[in-house]
C-alpha cells in the first residue's frame, strides 16, 4: 500500500458511511417528530416570546441573524413571524408543498428563536434543534409519509432507499456530535482545564443554580432534593458525574465512527441530560425529548 | 432549496460543521461575545468561588421584615434572562425606575398585600448553604440595597 493511498481509501470509506442509501421512510419519521416538537415547543411559548418582545428596549441584544437591529422590532411583528412559524412548521410537518415550506420552516425558526435569545440571556438548548432543522430543510424528507408523497408516483411509501435520504440522518448526527465536542472544549478552555473533572465545580455550579431559583423563584423551590443530599453524602460521585460528562462531550465524534457506539453514545447524551434536569433542574427541553438522537439508532443500509 | 447532488450533500455538511465548530475561536478570546445558534458553550464553564452574588426583588413589610418577590414582576423571558436583566439594571444604575415599576404593579394587580416598599437588592449567598439549608431557608449572608420604593397607597416611607 503506498502513501498516497491512505486518505484515499479514507475519503473512499467516508463517502461509503455518508452516502449509504436510507429508506425515505426513515427521513420521514424524523421529520414528523422535530416538527411535532417544535410546534409544541413554540405553541407553549407563544405568551413568553410576545412579553419578551414587549420587553425594555434597553435589554435588546441582539445576536446571530437579528444583529444588525439596532431596536427591538414592533411586538406586532413578532407575534406575525411566530404565528408565521407555527403555519410553516405544520406545513413542513405534514410535508405539503415541502419544496417551499421546508426550507422555509428552517429559516423561520432560526428567526423565531435567534429574536426570543435576543433579550439578555442566550438559550444554549435551541441551538441543536435550529440545526436540525435546517438539515431537514434541505434535505427530501417529505418524500414520503406526507401529503407531497400522496400526490407523488411512488405514493404515500416513497421513492426506493437512497443516498438522498441517508445522508441528512449522517449530517444531523455529525452537527450532534460537534455541538457536544465544543461545549466540552469550552471547559478546557475554561480557568480550571482539566480540573474541571473533579466534580467540584460542577457541584458549585449546582448550588448556584438552587440559589439562583431561592432568590428568583421563591415560591417555586419546592422541597429540599433529596438526590442531591445522596450526591453530596458521597462526594465521589460529583466527579464521576462531571468525568462522565465531559468525557461524553469529548468523545462525542466518535459516535460517528460505528453505528454501534453511536447509539450507546446517544442513550448516554440523553441520560446525561435526564441527570441534569434531575440534579440542576435544568431543562433543556429539546434533547430531553429524545428527537436529537433519533438519527443515530436509524440502521444504514450498505 | 432541497439538495439534489452528493456534491451539494458533503458541501452543505462540511460548511455546517465548519460553521459549528468555528465559534470555538471565542475561547481562546479575552472577552468573547455569543451567538445563536453558532455559540462557544460558555456555560457552567466559569470558575466558581465561596459564595455568590444575585440581585433579586424584595418585598419590605409595614414591620422592616423582608420577603423575596419572583422576578417574573421586574422582566420577561425565563429565569435566567429576568435574572440577567435584573443584574444589568442593577449595574447601569436603573435599579430606582425597576423598584418602581415592580411597585406599581404590586398595587395595579393586588398582590402581596402586606408588602409596603419593593427593593432592588444584591445578595451574597454562601454556596454551601445551598446543600446544608432547606431552599426557604436560605438566606444572604450580605445584602445591598441598590433601590427601594413605596408601594403606591400602602403607606410606607
Amino acid at each position: 500500500m503506498t502513501t498516497a493511498s491512505i486518505p484515499t481509501r479514507l475519503a473512499q470509506h467516508l463517502a461509503r458511511w455518508f452516502f449509504a442509501p436510507q429508506s425515505p421512510k426513515i427521513l420521514a419519521a424524523w421529520r414528523i417528530t422535530t416538527n411535532a416538537w417544535t410546534l409544541y415547543y413554540l405553541a407553549k411559548r407563544w405568551k413568553l416570546i410576545g412579553r419578551t418582545a414587549s420587553g425594555d428596549p434597553r435589554n435588546f441584544r441582539p445576536i446571530g441573524l437579528a444583529r444588525p437591529l439596532r431596536r427591538p422590532l414592533p411586538p406586532k411583528a413578532i407575534e406575525a413571524t411566530t404565528t408565521l412559524n407555527y403555519a410553516t412548521t405544520t406545513l413542513a410537518g405534514l410535508g405539503a408543498w415541502y419544496r417551499v415550506t421546508g426550507p422555509l420552516n428552517s429559516l423561520i425558526t432560526l428567526w423565531t428563536l435567534t429574536y426570543r435569545n435576543s433579550w439578555s440571556m442566550v438559550f444554549h438548548n435551541d441551538n441543536t434543534a435550529v440545526l436540525h432543522h435546517a438539515v431537514l430543510g434541505a434535505s427530501p424528507a417529505a418524500d414520503a409519509w406526507s401529503l407531497d408523497a400522496i400526490r407523488s408516483p411512488h405514493g404515500v411509501t416513497g421513492p426506493e432507499p437512497s443516498w438522498r435520504h441517508g445522508w441528512p440522518l449522517h449530517a444531523a448526527n455529525a452537527l450532534t456530535a460537534a455541538t457536544y465536542f465544543v461545549s466540552g472544549v469550552a471547559k478546557l478552555r475554561g480557568p480550571l482545564g482539566w480540573r474541571w473533572a473533579n466534580g467540584e465545580h460542577l457541584r458549585s455550579q449546582v448550588a448556584v443554580d438552587g440559589i439562583r431559583k431561592t432568590a428568583l423563584r421563591p415560591h417555586d423551590t419546592g422541597p429540599p432534593r433529596p438526590l442531591i443530599a445522596l450526591l453530596d453524602r458521597h462526594r465521589w460521585s460529583w466527579t464521576a458525574f462531571a468525568t462522565g460528562s465531559l468525557a461524553l462531550e469529548l468523545l462525542a465524534p466518535l459516535a460517528l465512527v460505528d453505528r454501534r457506539i453511536g447509539r450507546l453514545w446517544s442513550i448516554s447524551a440523553w441520560s446525561m441530560h435526564i441527570g441534569i434536569k434531575a440534579v440542576m433542574n435544568i431543562t433543556f427541553r429539546y434533547h430531553l425529548s429524545a428527537n436529537p438522537y433519533l438519527p443515530f439508532l436509524a440502521r444504514t443500509r450498505t | 432549496m432541497i439538495i439534489e447532488t452528493p456534491r451539494q450533500a458533503a458541501t452543505a455538511t462540511a460548511v455546517g460543521l465548519v460553521a459549528v465548530l468555528a465559534p470555538m475561536i471565542n475561547l481562546w478570546r479575552a472577552s468573547p461575545r455569543d451567538s445563536f445558534p453558532l455559540s462557544h458553550y460558555p456555560m457552567f464553564s466559569a470558575r466558581r468561588g465561596a459564595h455568590v452574588e444575585v440581585s433579586y426583588l424584595c418585598g419590605v413589610r409595614a414591620d422592616g421584615s423582608r420577603q423575596r418577590l419572583d422576578s417574573r414582576l421586574a422582566a420577561d423571558g425565563g429565569m435566567n434572562q429576568e435574572r440577567k436583566q435584573i443584574a444589568r439594571a442593577v449595574r447601569r444604575g436603573r435599579s430606582d425606575r425597576l423598584a418602581r415599576r415592580v411597585a406599581r404593579r404590586l398595587d395595579g394587580r393586588s398582590l402581596h398585600g402586606d408588602v409596603v416598599a419593593v427593593e432592588i437588592v444584591t445578595g451574597t449567598f454562601r454556596i454551601e448553604d445551598h446543600f446544608e439549608r432547606p431552599p426557604g431557608a436560605i438566606e444572604p449572608v450580605d445584602i445591598i440595597v441598590a433601590a427601594r420604593h413605596a408601594v403606591p397607597k400602602r403607606g410606607a416611607s
